[in-house]
């Protein structure tokens, strides 16, 4: 039986954290919890900690991408069969930890992400947000000949080999649409299966403000580097 | 009309651009510290191009002769692009301290542990 890691990266999410890790605990008693605190100024730490979880405290914000990186070389150390990642911030219902890591398991796919969007379900989003999240789906879509529904979906699950490839290769700051294309062009083997999110419980994104604007020119920049870039080979840097 | 202002500074700033994308896509420069330098790039380009764009700037600054403003707009994106420089190597540095605060701090703590061990 393969062992299961699931990854929180974590800032500033003292008002979530403790309810994201209780509900893992009795939901998904078998796996590994592992919070990546992104040098959060508040107690996420220290309440991860207490509620149960084993926690990594980066320095200082190094960004989601560097803080999730650091939960999948922190995997590939300790030989997880699966590693799934999982936002801080209660979006994420724990019961299809298990659809995602079966997926991984039954070597059906080696990255596994659970979306929104395929399935009907009453995920509501801001109009903003929706042409976003649909430019993603249309352009890594026609890049990897792949239909990809839900791209900016942090709930997702690695095999071993993706999870070598993404200690090495992640982008630091807004990955997950980069990421898709990367895994993708390097040959990994991409599955969706729908899964249903919540609305953030308390807190907010960390896409907000002026933010959107540098998202939406620096992500899809990122994502066209990725195709004029050469393939890495298995295995190499 | 002398255009030969404007073809050199056309030149020069798809040369920008080229090199930029050139850096970011050989990983020798990350995609965050490249946008300021596309955009002045882009700008660059866009007033070399449309005369009439820069013959109106020209003439809202009090420039008698519009190419001149290439010059002052290079010189204004040059100066916005070194501050924020100024102002990533002054994260930079802060983080680097902390970090030798941090590794100093374990150090001191494994040495603890270690000699623990030989009592």
């Amino acid at each position: 039986m393969n062992k299961r890691l699931v990854i929180i990266p974590a800032y500033n999410e003292e008002l979530n954290i403790s309810d994201v890790v209780g509900e893992l605990k009795g939901k998904v008693p078998a796996c590994d919890i592992l919070v990546v605190d992104d040098g959060s100024s508040d107690r996420t730490a220290v309440l991860a900690e207490e509620a149960g979880a084993d926690v990594i405290t980066l320095p200082f914000n190094c960004g989601i991408g560097a803080a999730v990186q650091t939960g999948f070389k922190y995997a590939r150390e300790k030989r997880y069969g699966v590693a799934l990642q999982l936002d801080a911030d209660g979006q994420h219902d724990p019961s299809f930890i298990k659809d995602l890591a079966r997926e991984i398991e039954n070597k059906n796919a080696d990255v596994v992400i659970g979306s929104r969007f395929l399935k009907a379900g009453s995920y509501k989003v801001s109009f903003m947000r929706m042409v976003g999240i649909w430019i993603f789906s249309k352009v890594n879509s026609f890049i990897l000949k792949q239909y990809i529904s839900d791209n900016t979906s942090g709930f997702r699950a690695y095999n071993e080999k993706a999870l070598d490839f993404l200690a090495e290769n992640y982008p630091r700051d807004y990955p997950e649409p980069e990421a898709v294309v990367a895994l993708g062009i390097n040959g990994f083997k991409i599955k969706e299966i729908p899964v249903f999110m919540r609305a953030r419980k308390r807190g907010r994104s960390s896409i907000h403000t002026a933010r959107p604007v540098y998202y939406m020119i620096k992500v899809p920049l990122a994502i066209f580097m990725n195709v004029l870039r050469p393939i890495c080979k298995k295995g190499d840097k | 009309m002398d255009y030969r202002m404007n073809l050199i500074s056309l030149a020069g700033s798809i040369f920008l651009l080229v090199i930029i994308l050139g850096l970011v896509r050989a990983k020798r420069l990350s995609e965050k510290y490249s946008l300021l330098w596309l955009l002045f790039a882009v700008i660059m380009i866009i007033l070399s191009i449309w005369r009439g764009l820069l013959v109106i700037f020209a003439g809202f600054c009090g420039i008698y002769y519009p190419p001149a403003f290439i010059f002052l707009a290079a010189i204004f994106l040059g100066v916005i692009i070194a501050i924020h420089f100024s102002m990533a190597i002054t994260d930079i540095a802060g983080r680097q301290v902390k970090m030798a605060q941090e590794i100093a701090a374990l150090n001191k703590k494994v040495k603890e542990i270690n000699e623990g061990k030989k009592d």
